[in-house]
């Protein structure tokens, strides 16, 4: 088996991109407030504009929080409540877990115990992900700040000091 | 006026407007727009495709590489198993596994990367020559239907997965790519399945080629672009292609692919200095750049701002269009000469008469300026012209009768079908021209034109909406269009870079030197795209079936007619300026003529922005010279920009060369010119020899060399300057050699070709096959290969040339041309067998430069191409005896008298004869023949007479006199009245021939040909049984209409009598 171009992980999110028709996605309601409303796979499009799947429960009258199966339903029973978009971008790489290791129908316990490596290497893959995203943010909050005040814009803000 | 020949009656062909017809209305006016799908990701896949080097040039492997934010991700090798040996798998294995490189097939390569990259993780796809790749790795092709058609839709894997690749070939420097929208449920179509409006992605195809032919002008192989761009890798040589696959050329495709990748890098760096809205996989053209501009500077286009502009307004407009003028004045003779051209001819004109404000204005008005006009060609004086402040006000049209006036004419000169455009004296009719144009004829015939009627044109108030924008994103090159003359602060916003890059080049900086440079380039090409071309843009689409359009003229004429090729004009489209600028240029031309003139001075030949001057021979060399630059500073008041210098200057032919270089010392150039664009600049050295400064290969540029440099004869020196720089082929510099050669020795006809080698082989034409209607005259020949020998898309084919008594015996001269498959062998040229692409099925002809029988055709040699090309005569100019200039004639021309016979109306003339391919009988301009005056007017009158007279008032909203009229053959219908009369009887037809149960054809006049077939069908017209003596349309029918309806009244009235009578 010839090695893929590129992870499952990034056709899933390019997929997720063009389903929403931008590179940098964000809740059109609440402004990308909400942790993790930036992730595409926690957005839809709802009449055109783009939102998180918590605002959306919100303005259905739903939960935002919701229970994640962390090691699959099938592998256990249990749950943790987390923030709806975090469910969804947690839920989305279950997918591509190989199916037998996701159903378990024979309740193997040796797949059970790779449902769990996979479900620490999902959360840990996500969270990678936001830190990143967050970097990214302050790399785009430079770039506005450099167009607005200059190179040396901390100087004018008088931020030097706290830079040292 | 004296010395005017006798005039001579010649039909005249103006270009004409088109209407468009009416969009319908939306349905609702809160229709979303469509979104633009996501941009392209940072993957980037770059893939060169190796081909073998017989006629179907299949392909054998392919290197690639995977790209990841720039960054090389993966790096392979991808083969076709049928076209590779065993040994030569084995030597790509393991080269492969030395280099750590993937090894696929092409299949594997198309599933598992091309697409995966290019459609699922929307990278971009960076080729050199996109289309001719992509077509490599082709399955199987179709043409495209509907939208697509003139596209080919090309398959490159039987997985049904995914989607074909559409291309359609625009020119050689572009394609439009895109992918299809494949089968199943995509991530847009999910978009709109919950209120999205994603159009779908259809890739993000780059074309290396396309971008740099855009950037750096001119078209460029992938070896010379990469020279330019002066990457680090640069394309590597390779003694043969197609030989037994070796490491080095592998190397060398592997290199092929990693310049292409610096290249795209180097272009995108350049193209970021724009700093435009606009990503490079949408660049195919300077115009493209251009449109970006006007954009960024948040100009609207005057067509979406005034679309009610009058259209007879519009078609006088058009009317008054020509391009740049060329002309030759002396011919075959040589002439000492200095060759000068107009600093930024387009934009220098646009600035002189104040074109920005009409740019970004929100729409313009005619005035009547008769009287002002007829007053100033009366006194206007060559003094007044040197005023910049008197060409503001050249925004004028002008309609005139012309009498023995010098004006533009665009006429078929020779005889022979093709049009080309001269200055000439006209006599009669009613034709439009600008006010620049009969500034010229004034001058040079010291009188002024006869003026009808003249309309000064004024701009509305200023768009709103206004931007600045800053060149390469730097704010000491701010262009604010509300403030600045655009074309004006761009020039001399080069010129100080131009200095600040000099300045720096001699510090010793060349890094910045090198910025600077590509910053100057970039503010030359952005002034170039912007002052001229986007505003004649029109794009042809082709109409299948072809349909009524109304064709407006001069002189108001209206009339319609029926088209297959709709010009669709482009997004900035404005046909005022288009003519107002090329009007300027013209007139610039003849104040440079009238100035050589004054100063004792002939010229030579003029080509667009520019002029040989020449010397007479009662001149010594230094008054000439000194007469010369006095013609050159006569222009120099009307500089428009800060700094100031000469407008016409001196061209880098007249220096001396040193190293290959020019140096600041002037050399005795001469000239030799045989017709418009015809011509070679060259010095003599000690020897009596020319030397070749500057040559023209208009008329040769498409021809298959016979030679390449190798075999040139020893007898002829090189070139004095690279190949590259002359723009010439080999053969080229050498038959121009022999040409100036002749010439010096007395006669140039006289040319000496004999050691000139392969002269005496058929003179052949290589063209690639760039539509699917080319590649239907290779059906027969590819029925008879399989998929990988056959004809595709293009791939190439060639085509020999007729002599004029070459028609094999029997056939249709209008209805007969060859070709063949490509093959650079020319031994084989000769062997070989010829298709008459007017009858693929017919069996094949063979060719012969000598023998003429049924089925061998008499074809051109490269001598015989080569004489005619010498002897090539300039119809449209009068020789020394006052006769057609011919083959023969030697001496210096003058215009040529025309009595204005027809006027024809046409459209845009096609491309060259290069890209249209030898079955360009089609592609010429198209001519608008008035419908009305054809058997279209019979099937009208025909339905028109079968139909109540009610429903014609219905649908057309004419009076019923106004019918009857025109039934009863009273009355001529007026242009308007006869389109809505055409029209109904479209839509009639169409109604009768459905209610027969049959569907009516698309085509309007099919529609009328098939209800008029119909009609004959049914034979003898049956009457009404009602007494009324009307004919009936319906097989069953008994009675007409109003018969039933009175019928039908009287049942009623007796009923109701019978029950007033029982109550």
């Amino acid at each position: 088996m010839r090695r893929p171009i590129a992870s499952p992980q990034e056709f899933r999110r390019e997929r997720a991109l063009r389903r929403l028709g931008t590179r940098t996605p964000y809740c059109t309601r609440c402004g990308g407030r909400r942790p993790w409303s930036w992730h595409p796979s926690a957005l839809v499009v709802v009449c055109g504009r783009i939102i998180c799947g918590e605002c959306l429960a919100a303005a259905r009258g739903h939960a935002t929080r919701q229970d994640h199966h962390l090691f699959g339903q099938h592998n256990s029973p249990a749950t943790l409540s987390t923030p709806g978009n975090l469910h969804d971008a947690l839920s989305d790489p279950q997918g591509d877990w190989p199916d037998p290791t996701l159903t378990n129908p024979e309740a193997n316990p040796l797949l059970r115990a790779a449902a769990e490596k996979r479900s620490v290497a999902d959360l840990l893959t996500v969270h990678a992900e936001a830190i990143e995203q967050q970097a990214q943010e302050l790399e785009r909050l430079d770039q506005a700040l450099r167009a607005h005040l200059g190179d040396q814009w901390h100087a004018v803000l008088g931020l030097n000091q706290e830079a040292e | 006026v004296t010395g005017i020949s006798s005039a001579e009656a010649l039909p005249l062909f103006l270009r004409a407007h088109i209407e468009p017809r009416p969009t319908r209305a939306r349905q609702s006016t809160r229709r979303k727009q469509s979104r633009k799908p996501v941009e392209p990701s940072e993957w980037a896949l770059i893939f060169d495709v190796e081909t073998g080097t017989d006629a179907a040039q299949h392909r054998r492997f392919l290197c690639y590489q995977v790209r990841k934010a720039g960054n090389l991700r993966r790096e392979g090798i991808a083969y076709e198993p049928a076209s590779l040996t065993r040994a030569e798998v084995e030597t790509l294995t393991t080269y492969a596994v030395s280099q750590g490189l993937e090894l696929l097939t092409v299949n594997e390569f198309v599933e598992e990367r091309f697409f995966p990259i290019l459609y699922d993780l929307a990278g971009h796809c960076i080729l050199f020559n996109a289309p001719f790749d992509l077509s490599r790795l082709a399955v199987s092709h179709k043409a495209g239907k509907g939208y697509y058609r003139g596209w080919f839709r090309l398959l490159l894997t039987n997985n049904p997965s995914f989607p074909p690749v559409y291309v359609k070939h625009l020119n050689r420097h572009a394609a439009f790519i895109q992918f299809a929208v494949p089968p199943g449920r995509s991530p847009e179509q999910r978009n709109r399945e919950h209120g999205g409006n994603l159009e779908h992605h259809r890739g993000a195809f780059v074309d290396a080629k396309t971008a740099g032919d855009a950037l750096l002008g001119g078209s460029h192989t992938l070896a010379r672009l990469a020279q330019l761009l002066e990457t680090p890798s640069q394309k590597l040589h390779v003694d043969e292609h197609g030989g037994p696959l070796t490491a080095e050329y592998i190397d060398y495709a592997r290199a092929d692919v990693q310049s292409t990748w610096e290249c795209y890098r180097s272009l995108d760096r350049r193209f970021q200095e724009f700093n435009l809205p606009l990503r490079l996989p949408k660049l195919y053209s300077e115009a493209s750049l251009g449109k970006a501009s006007l954009r960024a500077l948040g100009i609207r286009s005057w067509q979406t701002l005034q679309p009610d502009f009058d259209p007879a307004l519009l078609g006088k407009i058009m009317t008054s269009y020509f391009g740049g003028r060329v002309a030759v004045k002396r011919r075959h003779t040589v002439d000492r000469v200095l060759h000068c051209d107009f600093l930024s001819m387009y934009p220098t004109v646009c600035t002189l008469m104040g074109l920005w404000r009409f740019a970004i204005s929100t729409g313009i008005d005619a005035e009547d300026a008769t009287q002002d006009v007829r007053d100033l060609l009366a006194t206007v004086t060559p003094g007044q012209l040197r005023k910049p402040s008197f060409w503001k006000k050249l925004n004028v049209l002008v309609e005139v009768a012309p009498d023995g006036d010098l004006f533009p004419a665009r006429s078929d000169y020779a005889g022979s079908g093709e049009l080309s455009i001269g200055l000439n004296y006209l006599t009669g009719g009613r034709l439009w021209f600008t006010l620049a144009d009969c500034l010229v004829s004034t001058l040079a015939t010291g009188k002024p034109p006869r003026v009808l009627r003249a309309l000064r044109f004024r701009t509305r108030r200023r768009q709103r909406g206004l931007k600045p924008l800053a060149i390469a994103g730097n704010p000491d090159y701010l262009i604010d269009p509300r403030q600045h003359d655009f074309y004006k602060r761009l020039i001399e916003l080069r010129r100080q870079v131009k200095n600040a890059a000099r300045d720096a080049d001699q510090a010793g900086d060349t890094v910045l030197a090198g910025r600077l440079d590509a910053e100057q380039q970039a503010l030359k090409l952005m002034a170039n795209a912007t002052s001229y071309g986007i505003f004649a843009e029109l794009n042809h689409s082709h109409l299948d079936p072809a349909q009524i359009f109304t064709c407006h003229g001069a002189t108001g004429d209206r009339f319609p007619t029926e088209i297959h090729r709709l010009e669709k004009p482009g997004n900035f489209f404005h046909p005022l300026l288009a003519t107002l600028i090329t009007g300027a240029a013209r007139l610039l031309l003849a104040l440079a003529e009238h100035a050589a003139r004054d100063q004792g001075l002939g010229w030579v030949f003029c080509d667009t922005d520019s002029i040989a001057l020449s010397k007479t021979d009662q001149l010594d060399e230094d008054t000439f010279l000194e007469r010369a630059h006095a013609v050159c500073d006569w222009f120099t008041p009307l500089n428009p920009y800060a700094g100031g210098g000469r407008l016409l200057e001196i061209e880098d032919v007249n220096y001396r060369l040193h190293q290959g270089a020019p140096i600041g010392e002037l050399e005795p150039l001469y000239c030799l010119a045989v017709s418009a664009k015809r011509y070679v600049l060259f010095n003599i050295d000690d020897q009596g020899r020319p030397v070749i400064r500057k040559a023209s290969a208009h008329g040769l540029g498409h021809l298959e060399p016979p030679y390449g440099e190798e075999s040139a004869p020893r007898a002829i020196p090189p070139p004095a300057l690279p190949l590259r720089k002359l723009g010439l082929q080999r053969w080229h510099y050498d038959l121009w050699y022999r040409i100036a050669e002749a010439a010096l020795q007395g006669d140039p006809s006289a040319v000496k070709l004999d050691d000139l080698p392969c002269f005496n082989r058929p003179a052949m034409i290589a063209y690639t096959a760039t539509t699917p209607n080319q590649l239907a005259w290779f059906e027969t020949y590819n029925r008879k290969h399989t998929y990988a020998k056959q004809v595709r898309p293009f791939g190439f084919y060639q085509a020999p040339i007729l002599t004029d008594d070459g028609l094999p015996v029997g056939q249709d001269p209008d209805r007969f041309r060859l070709v063949c498959p490509y093959t650079k062998d020319q031994r084989q040229w000769s062997k070989r067998r010829y298709t008459n692409i007017y009858n693929p099925d017919h069996p094949s002809f063979a060719i012969s430069t000598s023998l003429r029988t049924d089925t061998i055709a008499r074809v051109t040699s490269y001598r015989e191409l080569a004489l005619d090309y010498v002897r090539h005569p300039e119809p449209k100019s009068l020789g020394p005896d006052g006769t057609p200039c011919g083959e023969l004639t030697r001496g210096p021309l003058e215009p040529r008298h025309i009595q204005v016979g027809t006027v024809n109306y046409i459209g845009k003339e096609a491309g060259d004869y290069d890209e249209t391919g030898p079955a360009n009988a089609d592609e010429t301009a198209t001519r608008y023949a008035d419908a009305r005056t054809r058997e279209l007017a019979e099937h009208t009158r025909l339905i028109l007479e079968h139909s109540t007279r009610t429903s014609i008032v219905n649908l057309t909203g004419l009076s019923p006199a106004t019918i009857r009229g025109y039934l009863d053959e009273r009355t001529q219908p007026q242009p308007e009245t006869a389109d809505k009369l055409n029209r109904a009887a479209v839509t009639l037809a169409r109604q009768q021939v459905r209610k027969r149960g049959i569907d009516p054809p698309q085509s309007d006049r099919a529609a009328l040909e098939r209800h008029a077939a119909l009609l004959a069908e049914s034979g003898p017209d049956r009457i009404c049984e009602g007494g009324c003596g009307r004919s009936l349309d319906g097989p069953r029918k008994r009675l007409c209409n109003g018969c039933k309806q009175r019928q039908y009244r009287e049942r009623q009235r007796i009923r109701r009598r019978s029950t007033m009578r029982a109550a």
